[in-house]
């Protein structure tokens, strides 16, 4: 069995990584450290794209807007798992990077140096969300340290 | 913060360029060029490669060996590298890459199966068009360098100049009717499709916020319609990754489509502009299928923008009526300032292009009275241009069959001269041109060439024509290195089907009404 | 999004406002339009 010390979790609040998050849960023990990662795709920073009509104010307020919605998102996501960690009296921290998931978590793996990182598999096919996933083939060449993907529910 | 990059890339780029500019001068490449079919354009190789060559060795220097401190200077020079960057892409694609794609094609021969034409003519593979590839294969592969990042940013500045540039080639007559035409067509397009999608987006049971946004996208002018809009309907970011991925593949897919498409029906270039500048959703890929369906003439160009700028100004009609119809159906009980949403949604630089129209029509560039930057002077016609003793015996023998008085006189004294006599019978002559069920096409066709005699085009028209197309070259590779695949990749759930279905009805239903329109006056 | 990359002007413009650079493209089209005038004849 697993006794890991430190764990590295990556989610975004998605049904996938909902089921990592309940396997880190299981494996956390009392002196267990829950790393939270929290990727934020970079892909948003081409999101305007083309555009070159808009005024300097409408990009801002668009801007500002798509930086308040992600804020929101992750900050509701991350009070869920406060909540939860706090019941179970896991010591638990997060992290917020912006960027491409994988580069995100190859780099966060190396600063903390966990003894498990955990992910969720890749969203199966036909299911909503943001394509931006973990490229599992660099994770398994780069990767610090053991890698557990938990299956779809 | 200093922008300024320790970089020797700068000082390179102005010497590749300067080195280039100086061979073209000797004349070194005569042979290569004749042979790519670029000779006419070693003039413009040498000034503009001497002039960006010199620029970038000087403030490559600059950059080197001078130590930059935080200030204008250090800001502004800065942006030279990116510009030399995009300017080194264009380059390569107009003189080389480009003509070289043609020779190939040549090369191939004509193609049955498409209709015995070339493939680069087909695939509209022109420097327009292969730039903005290049574009955007540069930045989803090794990314924009780091020291060319900053002065990437003025491809828009690039775009905006370019148009407001364009308002000095229209005639007022050219212009109002243009306008005309498009307010009633993009009236009907962009109000049709918002409602329409609207309108599946109920069906569908799909968030208001996420048909909010879809609307305004697929209706107006794409992206910047969706970052406008998205505040105003509040959009879940799902909604808005969706949205603008779906545009964005759409408006890539779009500019190769369109050209092909045209190209298969043969349509004239006004309707071709028509058509882009109805049909395609985001207005910079309006302008690259209108360059690369006559990228060595400007009409297309000129017919699209307009269609362009007419979008433009429904860009705050439309956010203003999604405002009020999302706050109606949420109930959020917020007001909607009317005012400020269309003084805050209003394009300044269009009114840079009516202040260079309203210029050009004074008549201080050249003769103002022209008609598609060709002015009337019947004077200058040389004795080879005039009608030949054939070509009156052929119209003196249709000449009856024009009921219309006026056009009869112009075609009389047109027999009468063996030219032109006046402005007048020069527009009769033009629609008579137009006359396919009165006149045969033999004379239709000496009527348009007595007409092209008496119309010359100023050398500064042609200069100007020059310069737009250059800032647009400039402005869409630039704009190419901002469209990342990450970002196409999200077009995704029900915008990508709702998108998919009324973007096709759009330009479907566009191409039939502007085919249709084919002796309709503004295509003339 | 929180890019810090330039503390002037936008990802996307060099310009604070594209008041400012609706202006500049002004200028710089007026600027072409009267050299053309002044160095080619019509």
């Amino acid at each position: 069995m697993l006794k890991p010390k430190r764990i590295l979790l990556a989610s975004h609040g998605t049904e996938g990584a909902r089921a990592a998050e309940k396997m880190a849960f299981s494996l956390c023990q009392k002196q267990t450290a829950l790393h939270h990662l929290v990727v934020v795709p970079d892909f948003w920073k081409g999101m305007m794209g083309d555009d070159w009509l808009n005024n300097a104010s409408t990009r801002d307020t668009f801007g500002n807007y798509v930086e308040g919605q992600l804020d929101d998102e992750i900050r509701s996501h991350v009070k869920k798992l406060i909540r939860e960690t706090e019941k179970r009296g896991i010591n638990y921290q997060y992290q917020v990077e912006l960027g491409k998931p994988t580069e995100c978590l190859i780099k966060a793996a190396h600063s903390i140096k966990p003894d498990l990182v955990i992910i969720g598999a890749p969203r199966p096919r036909g299911k909503t969300g943001y394509r931006s996933r973990m490229k599992p083939e660099q994770l398994v060449h780069k990767l610090n340290a053991t890698l557990l993907i938990v299956p779809h529910p | 913060m200093v922008y300024t990059k320790k970089t020797p890339m700068t000082f390179i780029l102005g010497v590749i360029m300067l080195v280039y500019g100086l061979t073209v001068r000797s004349g070194v490449l005569d042979a290569l060029l004749k042979q790519s079919g670029q000779i006419k354009n070693s003039d413009e190789m040498i000034y503009m490669a001497l002039t960006a060559g010199v620029i970038g060795i000087v403030v490559g220097l600059w950059q080197m060996i001078g130590s930059a401190g935080e200030g204008q200077m250090d800001y502004y020079l800065s942006t030279v590298g990116g510009a030399l960057f995009i300017l080194f892409v264009a380059f390569f694609v107009k003189w080389w890459f480009a003509p070289e794609i043609k020779v190939f094609s040549k090369y191939v021969g004509k193609i049955d199966w498409m209709g015995g034409k070339y493939f680069h003519k087909i695939f509209g593979l022109n420097y327009i068009v292969l730039g903005i590839i290049t574009g955007i294969l540069i930045v989803n592969t090794t990314g924009v360098p780091k020291w060319a990042e900053n002065g990437v940013r003025l491809s828009r500045l690039g775009l905006k100049s370019g148009v407001i540039l364009l308002g000095t080639l229209y005639s007022f007559a050219e212009l109002t009717k243009l306008l005309g035409v498009s307010i009633v067509l993009i009236g009907i397009f962009v109000l049709g499709s918002v409602w329409m999608v609207l309108w599946l987006g109920s069906r569908k049971k799909i968030p208001n916020s996420m048909a909010g946004v879809l609307s305004a996208g697929m209706g107006v002018c794409g992206v910047s319609a969706t970052v406008a809009a998205a505040p105003v309907v509040v959009a879940k970011s799902t909604e808005i990754a969706y949205t603008i991925g779906t545009i964005l593949l759409w408006g890539v897919f779009m500019m190769f489509l369109f050209p092909l498409i045209g190209n298969a029906l043969e349509l004239s270039y006004a309707q071709f502009g028509a058509w882009a500048g109805t049909g395609i959703l985001n207005s910079a890929q309006v302008a690259g299928a209108a360059l690369s369906y006559q990228p060595d003439g400007i009409e297309t160009l000129k017919v699209a923008e307009v269609f362009n700028i007419t979008r433009v100004l429904f860009l705050p009609i439309i956010v203003l009526w999604l405002a009020i119809w999302y706050v109606k159906r949420e109930s959020t009980g917020e007001k909607v300032d009317i005012g400020k949403v269309i003084i805050g949604k209003f394009p300044l630089f269009v009114l840079g292009f009516i202040i260079l129209f309203a210029l050009a029509s004074t008549g201080i560039f050249y003769p103002a009275n022209h008609y598609k930057g060709k002015y009337f002077d019947n004077t200058k016609v040389k004795e080879s241009k005039m009608m030949t003793d054939a070509q009156v015996a052929k119209l003196k023998s249709e000449v009856d069959k024009v009921e219309d008085l006026d056009h009869k006189g112009a075609m009389s004294r047109l027999i009468e001269n063996r030219k032109v006599m006046s402005e007048k019978d020069d527009a009769h002559i033009r629609t008579l041109v137009l006359k396919k069920k009165v006149l045969s096409k033999d004379v239709r066709k000496i009527l348009k060439k007595a007409h092209k005699a008496v119309r010359h085009t100023s050398k500064r028209v042609k200069k100007f024509r020059q310069l737009i197309v250059w800032f647009f070259a400039f402005g869409l590779i630039g704009l190419g290195m901002q469209i990342t695949f990450s970002s196409i990749k999200q077009a995704g759930g029900q915008p990508l089907v709702i998108g998919t279905i009324v973007g096709t009805i759009k330009a479907a239903a566009s191409l039939a009404v502007i085919y249709f329109l084919t002796d309709f006056a503004f295509l003339s | 999004m929180a890019e810090t990359k330039y503390d002037r002007g936008s990802a996307l413009s060099i310009f604070k406002s594209d008041r400012a650079e609706d202006l500049v493209a002004l200028a710089i089209a007026l600027g072409l339009a009267f050299l053309v005038v002044a160095f080619i004849g019509s």
